[in-house]
Parts: C-alpha cells; sequence; structure tokens
C-alpha cells in the first residue's frame, strides 16, 4: 500500500467525507475525515487493506478551532507507511462512533480519550472507567486545556469499582494491587473454576503521573525527554528517543549522522539488559530462582557499562531534541567490545540450554496461547506478536535512528505460546550484540546534535516509533505555543499487549497465569505513565532524599 | 512387661524426636547455602534457619480466624512428624521400630499433610484454599510411591515393622523400590520443582500465606522436620549396611545424620537450583508413572 493507494482507496469508501489527504514523503499521510465516516474508514484501513491499528490520541482544541481532534493511527508495516486519520468532533456534542467493535484493539484508547477528555466513543461494548480512578468526579477531564496540572478536584463518593460479571461458580483469585511476581501495582482479577482460568477482568493505571498533561502545559520542548526517559524504569531511552524524534520530524530537525548511531547503540543495550532482566523475571515466577541469579549476573556488567558511557546505570538522560547530549569515545569501545563478548559467550550457552531443558519447556510450552487472528485484532506487539508468527519489527519495517544502515535480523517464531515468545527474546539477544557491533564498525564522525536556531512554529505534526524490548513504542507531537507540544501522545507497547491477557489465560490453570502475564514483560508504569499521591490528603509531593534514608532505616 | 522395661524405647523415641527437632533447620540451612552457591550467591549463614524460627516464636500470636484447626494446626502436624521421628530406625533397628509399624508411621505423615491442608481450607483466603488443595492432591500422588515403594521391602521381610523390614533381602525389586523412593523425595518434601503447594510465586505462600508468629514457625519447623526424615528413612531402610557396619548405636545416629545432609544436598538441593516448579497436572503425572514402577517392583517382589 502506498500513499495514494491508500488516500485512493479510502476516497472511494467514503467519498467526500474524506475532507484532506496530505501524503509526507512515501512514509506517512495524514488525512481528515469526517467524523459520521470514521467507523467506516477504520473498517476499510484495517479489515480491507489490512493495516494494523496503532493508538487514538484525542486532542481539545476548542480554544483555537472550537472542536476536539479525535486521531486514529495506522500502519502498514510492509511498506513503512503510518496513516494518520483526524476527524474533527465539534466541541458543543462531543462524540463519536466508536472503532472498537471494528477493531477490538481499538478498546482502551477510546476509554481513555471518554476518560480523559470526555468525548464519548458512541457504541464503545465496555464503556467503564480504564484511567480516572473511581473516586474521580464525574464531568471532569484532566486533558482538556481548562484544567490545569495542579488541579485537584474533590473526591467523589458515587464511583464504585465496577467488575465484570463473575461466571456462575468461579472464585476471584485477586492478582494484585500488590502480588509477588508484579513489581508494579496492577490489579488482574482471575476468576477460576477450581484451578482452571474462566474469565478474568483488570484494573491498572494506579500509576497514572500525567506525563502527557505535564508535556503540554508545563514542560518545554528540551525539558520533555528527561521525563519521557522516565515513563518506564525499564525501557525509558526508547521513550526519549521517540519523543525526540517525533518532534525532530514535526519540527524539520536533521539530526547528525553520529547522533543517530549513538541513540542506536543504547537502544540496542537497553534491549539486551531488558531481555535479561525479563529471563530472570521469568525464571523467578516459575520459581527457578537459579535463572534468575545467573541471568541478572551476567546483566550487572552492562549496567556498568551504560554508566560508563552516560553517567547512568539506566536512566542515561542522552537525548535531546536534536540529537544527543554526550559522545561516545573511541577509546571506550574496546571496553564495549569486552563486555558483549562475554555476554554473549554466557547467553549463547544458556541459548543452548533452554530447548533441551524439559522441566522448563513443559511449563513454558502450550500455555498463554494467542493465535495470530487474535494477535491481529487486539494489535498485540513486540515478542507476543513475533512468538506468533506476525513479523512486525519497527527496526525493520520503519526504520528510524540508524537501522537504515545496519542488519537486523527479525526473530519471528510461531508457536503461539508462551515458550516462543521466550525464543523470540533469547534470540533477539545476540542479535542486538551484533547490532551495537555494527554501530562500533559503522559510526561516523561528526557533531552528535544540530544546533537548533528558531523556535518549533506551532500547529506541526510528527510521529515516531521505536522498537522497545516490549514492542512499538509510538508518540505523536502536534507543536505548540510557548515552546511546548499542544498535544504529546505516548503509546506504550505494553497498551497493547495487556489488553490480550484476558485472551491468553483463559482456559489455562491458575499456575500459568502469573508466567503467562510475565509473557508479556509487561511494563504497568509504561502504560499508566504517574507522581506520588498522598490519599488522605490529596496531595501530590515528591519523597525527598533524607525521607527515603528514614523509611529504609526503619 | 513393667513400665521399666519400656524405658529405653522411650528414651531413644524421646532422644530422636529431640535430634530431628535440633538437626532439620540446619539441614535447611545448609541447602539454602548450596542453593546459593549455585547461584553464585554468598547466601545466607547456615544457621539462618535457627534464627528466623526463633524470630517468628518471639513475635505476636496473630490469628486470621477462630477456627481450632488454624489453632492446634501448627502444634499437631509438629508433633505427628516428630512422633514419626520417634518410631522410626535412625542409626539401625531401634525398640520402638519393633512395634511401630509402617501403617502407622505413613498414618502419621498424613496426619501432618492433612493438617497442613485443612488450615488451608479454615482460612477462607483464595490462595490459602487453592494452596490446600493442591496439598490434597499432591498427597494423592505421592503417598502411593511412598508407601508401595515401602511395601516391597514388607513384601520381601514378611514384616510390616521397621525392625522387620531392615532384615529385607537387598535384590532387584529392593533397588527399583529404592529408585522410586529417592526419584519421588523431592514430592515428599515438597521443595522446588514440586513446591506446588506453596508457590511463592503463584500462590503467595498457599496454606501459610495467612499464618504468622509462632504458628508459622512450627509450621516451618514441622515443613524442616519432614524433610529430616523422609531422607533418614531412605537411608535406613534402602542402604542399612551403612548402619549395620557401626556396632555403637550413638556413632550409627551421628553417621546417620551426615548421610541426611549428604543425600538432603545431592538430591533435594541441587535438584531444587536446576528446576523450574512443575504444574499441578504435570506433577502428578510424575507421581503416578514413579507409583507405577514401584507396582510392578511390588508385583515382582511377590513373585519372587
Amino acid at each position: 500500500m502506498t500513499a495514494e493507494q491508500v488516500t485512493q482507496g479510502l476516497r472511494e469508501r467514503i467519498g467526500d467525507a474524506l475532507l484532506e489527504s496530505e501524503p509526507r514523503g512515501d512514509r506517512r499521510v495524514y488525512m481528515t475525515i469526517d467524523p459520521a465516516e470514521v467507523v467506516a474508514a477504520a473498517d476499510e484501513l484495517f479489515n480491507k487493506m489490512g493495516g494494523r491499528y496503532v493508538i487514538t490520541a484525542a486532542t481539545d482544541r476548542r480554544e483555537k478551532h472550537g472542536s476536539f481532534l479525535v486521531t486514529h493511527f495506522f500502519s502498514f508495516d510492509d511498506d513503512d507507511l503510518y496513516v494518520i486519520l483526524h476527524a474533527n468532533v465539534p466541541e458543543d456534542d462531543p462524540r463519536i462512533a466508536s472503532i472498537t467493535p471494528t477493531i477490538p484493539g481499538a478498546g482502551w484508547a477510546e476509554r481513555e480519550m471518554q476518560d480523559l477528555l470526555g468525548v464519548e466513543a458512541v457504541g464503545h461494548p465496555d464503556p467503564r472507567r480504564l484511567v480516572l480512578p473511581d473516586d474521580w468526579p464525574t464531568g471532569v477531564f484532566p486533558l482538556r486545556t481548562d484544567f490545569s496540572s495542579q488541579d485537584k478536584p474533590e473526591a467523589s463518593m458515587e464511583g464504585a469499582p465496577q467488575m465484570t460479571a463473575i461466571p456462575e461458580g468461579a472464585v476471584v483469585v485477586p492478582i494484585g494491587p500488590y502480588f509477588p511476581t508484579q513489581h508494579e501495582p496492577e490489579s488482574f482479577a482471575v476468576f477460576v473454576d477450581g484451578e482452571v482460568v474462566v474469565g478474568s477482568d483488570y484494573r491498572g493505571f494506579y500509576n497514572h503521573r500525567g506525563i502527557e498533561k505535564l508535556g503540554s502545559s508545563d514542560l518545554t520542548y528540551n525539558q520533555i525527554p528527561f521525563i519521557a526517559e522516565r515513563i518506564c524504569g525499564i525501557c525509558g531511552f526508547v521513550h526519549s528517543c521517540a519523543y525526540c524524534m517525533a518532534v525532530e520530524e514535526a519540527a524539520g530537525i536533521e539530526v547528525p549522522r553520529r547522533a543517530d548511531y549513538i541513540r542506536t547503540i543504547f537502544l540496542e543495550l537497553e534491549r539486551l539488559h531488558s531481555h535479561m532482566l525479563w529471563t530472570g523475571v521469568a525464571g523467578h515466577i516459575i520459581g527457578y530462582d537459579t535463572l534468575f541469579m545467573q541471568t541478572w549476573r551476567m546483566r550487572e556488567p552492562l549496567m556498568w557499562l551504560a554508566e560508563q558511557l552516560s553517567g547512568n546505570r539506566k536512566t542515561y538522560g542522552m537525548n535531546i531534541v536534536g540529537g544527543v547530549r554526550r559522545d561516545v569515545d573511541k577509546k571506550d569501545f574496546p571496553k564495549i567490545e569486552k563486555v558483549l563478548a562475554d555476554i554473549e559467550r554466557e547467553w549463547t550457552a544458556l541459548q543452548e540450554a533452554v530447548p533441551g531443558d524439559r522441566t522448563l519447556t513443559a511449563r513454558l510450552g502450550n500455555v498463554g496461547v494467542i493465535t495470530p487472528e487474535e494477535v491481529r485484532e487486539l494489535c498485540s506487539l513486540g515478542p507476543v506478536a513475533r512468538g506468533s508468527g506476525d513479523t512486525v519489527d519497527i527496526r525493520v519495517d520503519h526504520p528510524y535512528a540508524a537501522y537504515d544502515e545496519l542488519e537486523v535480523s527479525k526473530c519471528v517464531e510461531d508457536g503461539c505460546d508462551t515458550l516462543a515468545r521466550t525464543f523470540v527474546r533469547l534470540r533477539e539477544t545476540p542479535v542486538a550484540i551484533s547490532i551495537i557491533r555494527q554501530c562500533l564498525e559503522q559510526m561516523p564522525e561528526g557533531e552528535i546534535r544540530a544546533e537548533i536556531t528558531e523556535e518549533i512554529p506551532p500547529g506541526l505534526q510528527g510521529i515516531a516509533a521505536v522498537e522497545a524490548p516490549r514492542g512499538e513504542s509510538f508518540h505523536w507531537v502536534l507543536t505548540g505555543e510557548e515552546n511546548r507540544p499542544e498535544r504529546w501522545r505516548v503509546r506504550a507497547p505494553t497498551y497493547s499487549n495487556l489488553q490480550a491477557v484476558s485472551t491468553m489465560i483463559n482456559g489455562d490453570v491458575l499456575a500459568d497465569v502469573p508466567i503467562d502475564i510475565g509473557s508479556l514483560d509487561p511494563c504497568y508504569s509504561c502504560t499508566d505513565r504517574m507522581t506520588v499521591i498522598d490519599r488522605r490528603s490529596g496531595q501530590m509531593r515528591v519523597m525527598t532524599r533524607e525521607e527515603m534514608r528514614n523509611s529504609r532505616n526503619r | 512387661m513393667t513400665l521399666q522395661s519400656y524405658l529405653p524405647t522411650i528414651g531413644i523415641a524421646l532422644g530422636q524426636m529431640l535430634l530431628v527437632l535440633l538437626v532439620a533447620p540446619l539441614l535447611e540451612g545448609m541447602i539454602r547455602k548450596l542453593r546459593a552457591v549455585i547461584q553464585s550467591r554468598k547466601g545466607p549463614p547456615i544457621w539462618q534457619p535457627y534464627l528466623d524460627l526463633m524470630k517468628l516464636l518471639a513475635k505476636e500470636d496473630l490469628r486470621v480466624c477462630a477456627s481450632p484447626i488454624v489453632t492446634w494446626g501448627p502444634p499437631v502436624m509438629l508433633a505427628a512428624i516428630l512422633v514419626a521421628a520417634g518410631i522410626m530406625p535412625m542409626g539401625g533397628a531401634v525398640p520402638a521400630s519393633e512395634v511401630a509399624d509402617l501403617v502407622v508411621f505413613i498414618g502419621l505423615l498424613a496426619l501432618a499433610n492433612l493438617t497442613l491442608a485443612g488450615m488451608g481450607f479454615s482460612t477462607g483466603s483464595a490462595f490459602s484454599s487453592l494452596g490446600a488443595s493442591r496439598e490434597v492432591m499432591i498427597m494423592l500422588a505421592a503417598e502411593p510411591v511412598l508407601f508401595i515403594s515401602l511395601l516391597v521391602l514388607a513384601m520381601q521381610s514378611g514384616s510390616l515393622t521397621f525392625a522387620g523390614m531392615l532384615e529385607a533381602p537387598f535384590n532387584i525389586a529392593a533397588v527399583a523400590a529404592a529408585i522410586t523412593y529417592l526419584l519421588a523425595l523431592q514430592m515428599y518434601v515438597a521443595k522446588v520443582p514440586f513446591d506446588i503447594t506453596e508457590a511463592e510465586t503463584e500462590l503467595i505462600g498457599g496454606p501459610l500465606s495467612e499464618l504468622s508468629g509462632p504458628r508459622l514457625a512450627l509450621t516451618h519447623w514441622a515443613i524442616f522436620a519432614k524433610q529430616f526424615i523422609y531422607s533418614s528413612l531412605f537411608i535406613q531402610l534402602f542402604l542399612p549396611w551403612t548402619m549395620t557396619v557401626i556396632p555403637w548405636l550413638g556413632l550409627a545416629i551421628v553417621a546417620n545424620v551426615v548421610l541426611v545432609l549428604v543425600l538432603d544436598l545431592l538430591v533435594v538441593g541441587v535438584a531444587m537450583s536446576v528446576n523450574p516448579r512443575l504444574r499441578l497436572d504435570q506433577a502428578l503425572r510424575y507421581g503416578m508413572t514413579l507409583a507405577g514402577i514401584a507396582a510392578v517392583a511390588l508385583i515382582y517382589s511377590a513373585a519372587l
């Protein structure tokens, strides 16, 4: 599908309701449609043309345009094309037809749109609250521009948790809000009959930090990369990278090639430590603590290496709009080679041992099954999709940073189960090592960031997608005034993958549920995007260093 | 017989109980240490389980429910295991093993397991109840292996008492029984890959999850003791020559302790370090396969 073919197809389907279609290069096409035809357009793009649904964003543009902007994003991965479908919803009737009946994977995004902007998705099969807490007053929408990031509405006593109906004879087993193997707050209510899972419900977003809100109300373009990196405690670099690339695309900033290579090196270092972390955590979940301890031992030199290169073990703080802040010095190359060689040697041994470990394969095989059809419907990403035969890998399909000059092999398995997802991650680790080696070899000399002299004008758009260790991280930036975006939308891969959990665990036994959920490599904070809130006073505050020290000594 | 003639029997039984009580935490500590070494960790000192028990015993006694099973469960469980320890041979034949037989012994161990399951069922927590029902299922798979493999010895010696079984001839059937017993040892002691009842990462401790303080300490202690006596029984019944070569009972008991430590480290410690936890259905299949092998050995020994 080229941009012209997509435009042509949509014009045939919805005619004049396609108000505008503006290709930008070969890789993006921005369209504006009449909101009345949104379902038809979504159906055409998703079902007829075979596009992949990415995310939905809503923007409050009442002040200047008298409307809400609802945007659905689609991707054609075989053709390196993203389709951006805008619809202007009038402010006096903020309603738009829900596309969830057509695309099940859009369920959460539309619920979020209802919660945060008050744009109703008419005909949504499950319109319950998703992001807002149960005691949030109705009719207050935090992402609207008339709601300040400092506003603290009175808690409402009307709301109550709404759980889906429990099947008859089933017992509810709570996995969360605090559960030993889920390292962040989340809450799965798993309905079990005996030990067999017959259904489940999810309540998350306990960690909603309002990062998108801060980005469009309090911060400036070059402050956001640092908070973007804090979206995730494991793959944060992915987010700062994607944010910067989206702004660069919007403003047409040319990033020096060397900066692209440095970003790529850090992205792959992050993938390495993330996959090693996951392998350990997965081992721990199924009671295999030796795997846990050993993979984390292997991983530690990688963290030291990152500290040597960037100054930090994990939250590198390297990205800035226009490039990176620190160069990777030639004198550090031998150290990088050494760490990679050590990891490669030990990892190869591990990778060879896993398929032969019969207890391990018995535990992981044939559980958490998700079929290729379900992957497509629920828009699953990353190792979840690639474990079920889907070939999407943003590094190859929509190359960014320096990936267009590098050889990246896709790791695809067709087992559709937890074991297949494990193999995908095991195999991706040596690929990441090879990518870093290629970077070291090919990295050109030169500047590491572009000089930005002029202010970024408002009303421009840019998108960026980065293949995080967990799948595609997607950012959309709509530039605004006062040196900050008007809207910045973040979609972490776990956001899509979590919606597949109930499909994956159905029919499995309870013993498989923790590892099924674990096999997503779930990252709840990424999904929740969250400040410490004192529930009693409703005060937002950040723990001081002193307090942390005291709480440790207590 | 007069009361006085029973005194040595009672004395030795009490001595064995005390020994198990005191040594079992050390066994656990050594297993933990070995596991740490395999995992490239330093690990806690080997006396850590004693400190854990002392700490828990000193804590406030909190109970989640008034059920008598929760109130009396932990002491009953520990008592059942200790009585079993008292009547079993621990350094070759002991007086009590002339009267106490296999059925009593297995009954006591089953009582301990059922008490644990009962505690899980009566707290009303989803995790506890699930753990309890798993405990019962595991018991149904593990007990037949235990019983049948020991029955092979009973069949060969024509006696259900331990003293009689010690005299059983060492032949192919006995070897098969010994192997099945050893393969099922990890199931009896409920360690990874068979820690399905507790399954910390699935059931946050199962039946133990609602226990705290002294009650948790007693339950832990009973579990440590159980680990000791299952290993000890293997050495006594399947390797009786290790005891008969030692002429003096006291020395034989010490040798038994050393052998138990070695066996537990080599089998239990290593197995739990190199395996993930099995699912219940997989564990049941494993148990039934072993029971099948033991049954073949039993039929063979009957034919002998």
